[in-house]
């Protein structure tokens, strides 16, 4: 892990994701819009270690610069953070899991894991409120200094780091290092929540929409199949029922809350459209199965003619290839098959299901309407040896 | 290089004595798990990492392996997986013994883009039958990077199914030097294996 990474986790540790109840009330911005730290104060120590850590993410190959899409969330992010959106720069990050980040200087880090789970512009705009909550409290400053304090705590981590090869980190102090270490406190998540959730209300989205991604989080932990997981979302945070249902009482009050065309649904699938299919590519080489299908049958289940959609869940129960799985993914493929619509690809893994089976006639019948429809593929050649029986691959 | 690898050996140690390397040499006659054997030319660096994780893959390098990698999968059977599972976390795809070259790639593409702790980006391209080990099996080329280092890598991978049991070999390297200076030495190694 380089000194990037490393920051980079630090801001990811848990922003988005701890539990709690929330502040009743509105609070205030700890700082005005254009706000800089004082040149010889700490905090702009802090701020030059992110900005340069900005300027290395503005080069990162993980970037998804969409210009359209780019500037599409950065417009989301003005309406919530109003007059403070020129001190928010929002990063689309391509990395498959559930997160979103927010460092001391205004830099914000969105995952396509999130892009691709969010169902409308109002599930977007509640996480991009909820970091923006974190900026304007200045909750990265009020870390840094606790950090500070810990200075036995520091030692002991000082060694652990140097374990896991710590000497990469010498140009930060200690301090920093804890400071990165350490996810939001509860106080801090229940701040970013209460300011996110006003943010959005305020900015004319429903603010149930916060509570539904956690309703959708929580739908895909349970499917997971080794519960013994916990990813990034849920390593610290083990009460995300309590935290969904504290966002829908609250939202419950606020205006808009419910109302469907305050969603943007469709505004932001249209958005997504360019970059959707390396998502649900990413997503699928996560081989974690319970979750993607908890996840893609949610999406089914707002929308069932969303051919994407139904085309990757097929390619689950194709991948997978459980007792049972080749019968639910020909189920998404023939019925994809029968419109006029279905992409070469439904062909093809209809081949490799029916291959699989043992049905050698159905799978070439396939494999051949896949290379009649796209007879330059990439893969013509290898795909026309399986419909040679008697090849071993 | 001896001595990179000397430092190397040595950051290991003092990473908890996690990796060992030994030397292949060359013209030796190399049998890969008592299945696939393989003559290399030059001399190269066996790296072998207590580890779990990466218990059915052969690890050669030349220059080191953050510069690149030579790797072989011999005999994995049917329902294993090419990386063990690792505790806690969700388990690896396995191989399936009717697998088609497309699922293999698949396959291998899931192993190498799953993160262990930073995210990469994982292309293959290229899926074609091809010879290996003198049996029908396939050959795709594929490219990756990782958030770790940002390096920009490219590999070739050559397998076969043979009896039930997954045959492969693959390379990679930093696009910039290191993947085309060891290209032809690798394409001789491929060339060379034999199912024992």
């Amino acid at each position: 892990m380089n000194r990037r990474k490393f920051l980079g986790a630090a801001c990811a540790c848990g922003t988005l994701y701890s539990p709690g109840s929330l502040f009743a009330g509105s609070l205030q911005a700890r700082m005005s819009p254009g706000f800089r730290p004082e040149a010889a104060s700490d905090e702009n120590g802090l701020w030059d270690q992110f900005n340069k850590e900005e300027q290395q993410l503005k080069r990162s190959k993980f970037l998804i610069r969409d210009p359209e899409l780019n500037a599409y969330i950065h417009g989301i992010a003005c309406k919530v953070a109003g007059d403070y959106c020129r001190d928010l720069r929002v990063y689309l990050v391509r990395s498959p899991y559930f997160n979103a980040t927010m460092s001391p200087n205004g830099m914000m880090q969105v995952w396509s894991g999130c892009l691709l789970r969010c169902q409308s512009e109002a599930q977007l705009a509640a996480i991009i409120g909820h970091e923006a909550g974190h900026y304007l409290r200045r909750h990265g400053i009020d870390r840094f200094h606790d950090a500070q304090q810990k200075s036995a705590l520091s030692t002991v981590l000082g060694l652990g780091l140097s374990v896991a090869g710590g000497a990469r980190y010498a140009g930060l102090t200690d301090a920093l290092i804890i400071a990165a270490s350490f996810s939001f406190t509860r106080d801090q998540e229940r701040e970013a929540d209460t300011m996110g959730l006003d943010l959005c209300a305020g900015a004319g989205y429903d603010p149930e929409e916060a509570a539904n991604i956690w309703a959708h989080l929580i739908a895909e932990r349970k499917a997971r199949e080794n519960q013994g997981f916990r990813d990034l979302v849920f390593a610290t945070h083990p009460v995300e029922e309590e935290r969904e249902a504290t966002l829908r009482g609250l939202a419950k009050g606020m205006p808009g809350c419910g109302v469907a065309e305050r969603r943007g649904r469709d505004r932001y699938l249209h958005m997504l459209r360019r970059e959707r299919a390396s998502f649900f590519a990413d997503e699928l080489k996560l081989r974690d199965y319970g979750p993607s299908i908890a996840l893609f049958e949610h999406m089914l289940g707002n929308d069932k003619d969303d051919f994407e959609v139904a085309f990757n869940l097929g390619e689950v129960y194709r991948l997978r290839a459980r007792d049972g799985d080749d019968a639910k993914a020909l189920e998404q493929f023939d019925r994809l098959a029968s419109t006029p619509k279905a992409p070469a690809e439904v062909w093809r893994s209809i081949g490799f299901v029916r291959r699989a089976r043992g049905e050698q006639g159905e799978a070439a019948q396939a494999f051949g309407r896949y290379l009649e429809l796209k007879p330059q593929a990439d893969d013509a050649a290898i795909i026309q040896s399986y419909m040679n029986p008697g090849r071993s691959t | 290089m001896k001595r990179a690898l000397a430092a190397m050996a040595l950051s290991a140690f003092t990473l908890g004595a996690c990796t060992a390397i030994s030397e292949i040499r060359s013209g030796e006659r190399v049998v890969i798990n008592g299945t696939l054997a393989v003559q290399p030319s030059k001399s190269w660096s066996q790296v072998s990492t207590f580890a779990l994780y990466g218990a059915h893959v052969v690890v050669w390098t030349m220059d080191g392996p953050e510069l690149d990698k030579l790797c072989f999968v011999a005999a994995l059977e049917n329902n294993a997986s090419i990386h063990a599972d690792r505790p806690g976390k969700t388990p690896e795809p396995k191989f399936r013994s009717n697998m088609t070259a497309t699922e293999v790639m698949e396959l291998f593409e899931a192993a190498y883009s799953r993160p262990t702790s930073t995210p990469v980006i994982f292309r293959t391209s290229g899926l074609r039958p091809a010879k290996f080990a003198g049996v029908d099996g396939f050959r795709f080329e594929f490219t990756f990077v990782d958030q770790a280092d940002e390096i920009e890598r490219k590999g070739i991978a050559v397998g076969a199914i043979h009896k039930g049991k997954l045959y492969l070999a693959f390379y990679h390297g930093a696009r910039i030097h290191y993947f085309g200076k060891n290209l032809p030495e690798v394409e001789a190694i491929i060339g060379s294996a034999k199912l024992m």
